[in-house]
């Protein structure tokens, strides 16, 4: 298409929405704009996942969301193609979460939403289903249990129950490798299944 | 009210931002990468005056010492090589969990592969001598070093056990006899009846190590004379240059004693056929 006026070309206008994260990175290295895209697709999910990980209020974490995103596109060259750029940019949302709650001294404090009780209703009688088929926790007793769990033993159990990432995403995001991920996950398992049946008595 | 990427996209703008270079990034991980290789080569470094120091050693005498061989090795184990090691290969290992990706390898493997690679590189310099140069080196230029290591001087000071170790000062005698100065700064008087297994050529100036009976306070009889290892002959000989020129009657030029009687009595015929 060529401009009336002037006859000079006029830029082939793309559909910036259908592009990939890793596209969307390129771009964004030469157009800030393109960032706001990327800004757009993920700052509900981490939103949500500093809620759940981070003790505080949601303008708390609004701010938390601002810094990892001001983070991200300040490191944006340091990403690593090798990853996916949602495993990425959650790393940096944990990495923040923690370094955040090592200046304030507090220990983070688990915030569910709706539905996520249902979920972990279920993780907690997965060793024993017919067992533990009668039992349901109430929000406030799995917000409980969860708030009593060791750190990196929440923090896996929201990732891959909350969250819903896969093996490798965690490894990516903790920076840990797969059969420590396998370890913690199996872990936690068995230490919130102990503390929520300790809540249920 | 602005949504989050507004706010990000107007904090970009008012502040300039742009994302760091590439180069930075890069940089940094080789700097990473180089501490890890430093890190290793010292740890592997440690582990070769390890290697060196254990098969120097002289593992038979604890007898003599009237010790256990366990008492003994906790005796003579290189402790500060030891931690030396430890402190790098721990250090090597820091520096691997920084480096990008390092969590996508199994850490038993990455373990494994540490140890290996240390161990590989350790022996192999061990065999190209750099563990016992650094000893060396180390022992003639840091001041204290020697406290930190295994004295093996004060190993041999027992004559009244039966070992005795020290500088030959007199080595001229057609007898086999020779005069050693101890690290006690006594002169002793070593004869030798028969020739002993692992004799070394006597020199002037040499330390030897020396397996026998003390016959009293100023002789002593040698069932098996030794020689110190490289490196432990560098160090006795820089620190007891003063104590040399205090002995009297040593040559300035250096003599040779060969213990060796079949081959002394070689020379000897040779010599008398020349004369006639």
């Amino acid at each position: 298409m060529k401009n009336k006026a002037n006859n000079i070309p006029e830029p082939e206008k793309v559909d910036i929405s259908g592009l990939t994260d890793e596209e969307l990175v390129a771009k964004a290295l030469e157009d800030p704009e393109a960032y706001v895209f990327l800004v757009q697709r993920y700052e509900g999910k981490l939103l949500r996942y500093i809620m759940r990980i981070s003790r505080g209020t949601r303008e708390d974490a609004e701010d938390l969301l601002q810094d990892v995103f001001l983070s991200a596109y300040k490191n944006l060259n340091d990403f690593d193609q090798e990853l996916r750029f949602s495993s990425w940019v959650y790393r940096i949302a944990h990495n923040k979460v923690i370094s955040h709650f090592r200046k304030v001294t507090a220990r983070p404090k688990t915030t569910t939403y709706e539905g996520d009780s249902q979920i972990l209703n279920i993780l907690a009688s997965e060793e024993n289903i017919e067992r533990d088929l009668e039992k349901k926790y109430t929000a406030q007793e799995v917000l409980e249990v969860l708030d009593q769990l060791e750190e990196r033993y929440r923090e896996v159990l929201v990732l891959k129950f909350l969250e819903e990432k896969d093996y490798k995403e965690i490894s990516d995001i903790l920076e840990k490798p797969m059969g420590t991920v396998a370890t913690l996950i199996s872990r936690a398992k068995k230490q919130f299944k102990k503390k929520a049946e300790e809540i249920s008595k | 009210m602005a949504t989050t990427s507004e706010k990000i996209l107007q904090s970009i703008k008012e502040t300039h931002l742009a994302p760091a270079p590439r180069w930075k990034f890069r940089a940094r991980n080789s700097v990473i990468w180089t501490m890890f290789a430093v890190a290793l080569l010292v740890g592997s470094l440690s582990l070769s005056v390890i290697i060196d120091q254990l098969v120097n050693h002289d593992w038979d005498i604890y007898r003599y010492l009237h010790k256990t061989f366990l008492q003994y090795l906790l005796l003579s184990l290189p402790y500060l090589w030891i931690v030396c090691a430890a402190v790098f290969s721990l250090l090597a290992y820091y520096y691997f969990v920084h480096t990008r990706g390092w969590y996508r390898h199994r850490v038993y493997r990455v373990v494994l592969a540490s140890i290996g690679l240390s161990v590989a590189l350790g022996t192999a310099f061990f065999f190209l001598g750099f563990g016992k140069q650094l000893d060396a080196v180390l022992a003639s230029k840091v001041p204290y070093y020697q406290f930190l290591s295994v004295d093996k001087k004060k190993l041999w000071t027992h004559p009244d056990e039966g070992l005795l170790g020290g500088q030959v000062t007199q080595a001229e005698d057609s007898s086999g006899d020779f005069v050693i100065k101890d690290y006690s700064g006594n002169d002793w008087d070593v004869q030798q009846p028969v020739a002993t297994p692992k004799d070394p050529a006597i020199t002037v100036g040499e330390d030897v190590k020396i397996i026998g009976v003390e016959k009293n306070p100023q002789t002593f009889e040698a069932k098996e004379v030794r020689q110190w290892e490289a490196q432990t002959k560098k160090e006795t000989a820089e620190d007891s240059d003063s104590s040399r020129s205090e002995v009297k009657g040593v040559e300035t030029h250096k003599q040779t004693y060969s213990s060796d009687k079949t081959s002394e009595a070689r020379t000897r015929t040779e010599t008398e056929r020349s004369d006639d």
